[in-house]
């Protein structure tokens, strides 16, 4: 496994995904930093403003999306090439295929997360001091945690798909449907049913993307009014401490659900798995299914 | 090293492997013959563990799909065609492999050079000629010097001497005692250097005696002509 690992880390440094998430976080951190800095003289970050607004945001988008769709390429793309069969075929286990992976991509997220997130970081310690920059780094930090849950989810998706390019297109419908439409259909039922807030507090959970947001609010300014009705009744119930393990939980049980279910589809000898490139392009035209046709 | 008994395999409805039996002893190469869809490929995927099937086999005493890693790790496998990842270099391919089978360092400078590649180690697997990939699989099919090497139609598409130069690290291998299955189409040259063959037809595995032709070439035995070389029995 630790193989498999590594080589994910080594084909990281040529992802083109992986650098652009990461620069596109050092650009819009550092926007975001600086913007913040001249509005508030030095006092960036230590209330809920635009700087906090724009740098959550950038973790609630960016992070699901990178790890999305490279969670989905990971399984897929080695079927589509050919290689998989080939990996398959070595001395290794089809779990530590999994976990290898899954460890390799996290690792690679992760580096791209801090490394994407330290210019902003550097120039807000250098302006605002290490309380400012402690609050900073809850960015990097949750980031990371959606990164693990996203990244599963990704897998999930890679390991059941008939093609890249179909995993590629469910990983963008998923995170459509988490970071966009997940809300509007929650407004929609707070409005429509009037639903409480421990039925609310439960639906937001369901979202490990929601849950990361009431997170960073909590772990930034714990105001009843930015945390919602959802968030204050945590509160109420679970006092601050108790609410951060219970939001963290819920993303990381997004990341043991899905690559737990992962392994467990993942478990056996699949047909599709050790398809050549050439089968498929000819199961594609002639219509017949991957699981039936000849050898 | 390799036993076989009753193996079957289905494709939803399509029966590709019916009742196939065979082994394979230390020192010995066995090919498998068999015209395209004859089931060759799903036969080296059934040794790997890579499909379920109905039926026993056992590598080296092991069961490939109840103790598929210890199993594969006596096993060193070449796939039909180019399986490698495009975008490394000869160098990256070999650390890979080298670390995924746990084989010593020195491992891999000696097999560049028993495959011609040496100089090519810093050459990208893209870059590289269909007959250079096809012998840097062989090289990674070696790298633990397994006891048991599956080479899944090795020569296909290879210049004459790639082809020869296979064919004589194939019988150098039988006689270092490794025990070789090897499918193909039936070539002069792997017919000659092979100790056993068996054809599969229909899913069908017969056994072939390689001493006396056993009717691979009847019809141009018989006068009839071959004029693409196959043997008749494959067509």
């Amino acid at each position: 496994m630790i193989a498999i690992v590594r080589q994910e880390l080594r084909d990281a440094l040529r992802n083109r995904w992986l650098g652009g998430y990461a620069a596109a976080l050092a650009l819009l951190g550092l926007v975001a930093a600086w913007a913040g800095l001249r509005g508030s003289e030095g006092m960036a970050l230590q209330t809920f403003g635009r700087t906090s607004a724009t740098l959550t945001n950038l973790c609630l988008f960016l992070a699901p999306l990178v790890s999305l769709v490279l969670g989905a390429s990971a399984i897929a793309g080695e079927r589509d090439r050919g290689t998989l069969e080939y990996l398959l075929a070595q001395p290794v286990t089809r779990a530590e295929v999994v976990l290898g992976k899954y460890l390799g991509l996290l690792l690679s997220l992760a580096g791209a997360t801090l490394v994407g997130f330290a210019p902003a970081g550097a120039l807000i310690a250098s302006r605002a001091g290490g309380v400012a920059l402690a609050h900073f780094l809850v960015f990097p930090l949750i980031s990371i945690l959606l990164v693990a849950s996203m990244l599963a989810l990704g897998l999930l998706l890679s390991a059941r798909a008939a093609t890249a390019v179909a995993a590629q297109g469910l990983a963008v419908l998923t995170w459509f449907a988490l970071v966009l439409l997940y809300d509007l259909v929650l407004l929609g039922v707070l409005v429509g049913a009037g639903v409480g807030p421990a039925t609310l507090a439960v639906l937001l959970l369901a979202n490990p993307v929601d849950a990361a947001r009431i997170l960073v609010v909590l772990a930034l300014e714990p105001d009843l009014y930015l945390l919602g009705p959802a968030g204050a009744w945590l509160l109420g119930q679970l006092s601050a401490p108790g609410t951060a393990v219970l939001l963290a939980g819920a993303v990381l049980g997004w990341a043991a659900i899905g690559l737990g279910t992962t392994l467990w589809l993942f478990r056996s000898p699949r047909q599709a798995d050790v398809r050549s490139p050439a089968f498929r392009a000819l199961a594609t035209t002639h219509r017949f299914t991957l699981d039936s046709g000849p050898s | 090293m390799i036993h076989v008994d009753n193996l079957c395999k289905d494709y939803g409805r399509n029966r590709v492997l019916d009742g196939v039996s065979f082994s394979v002893e230390p020192g010995e190469l066995l090919l498998v013959l068999g015209g395209n869809g004859a089931g060759k490929s799903t036969l080296l995927r059934c040794l790997l563990g890579l499909v379920s099937y109905r039926g026993a086999i056992t590598v080296a005493g092991l069961d490939p799909l109840r103790q598929g890693r210890a199993a594969r790790r006596r096993m060193g496998y070449m796939p039909q065609g180019s399986a490698l990842h495009l975008d490394l270099t000869v160098a990256q391919t070999l650390r890979f492999h080298r670390e995924l089978r746990r084989a010593p360092r020195e491992a891999c400078d000696r097999l560049l050079r028993d495959v011609d590649l040496e100089g090519k180690a810093d050459a990208r697997v893209s870059d590289l000629s269909g007959g250079m990939k096809q012998r840097l699989q062989f090289a990674l099919a070696l790298l633990d010097d397994p006891p048991v090497l599956l080479l899944d139609e090795p020569t296909a598409s290879l210049d004459d001497w790639s082809r020869d130069f296979l064919t004589s690290r194939v019988r150098r291998l039988t006689d270092a005692g490794k025990s070789v299955l090897l499918s193909t189409h039936a070539r002069d040259e792997l017919l000659g250097i092979a100790d056993r063959a068996i054809l599969l037809r229909a899913g069908v595995a017969e056994a072939l005696d390689l001493r006396h032709g056993c009717g691979l070439y009847g019809p141009r035995a018989s006068g009839a002509g071959d004029a693409d070389g196959e043997p008749a029995v494959l067509r």
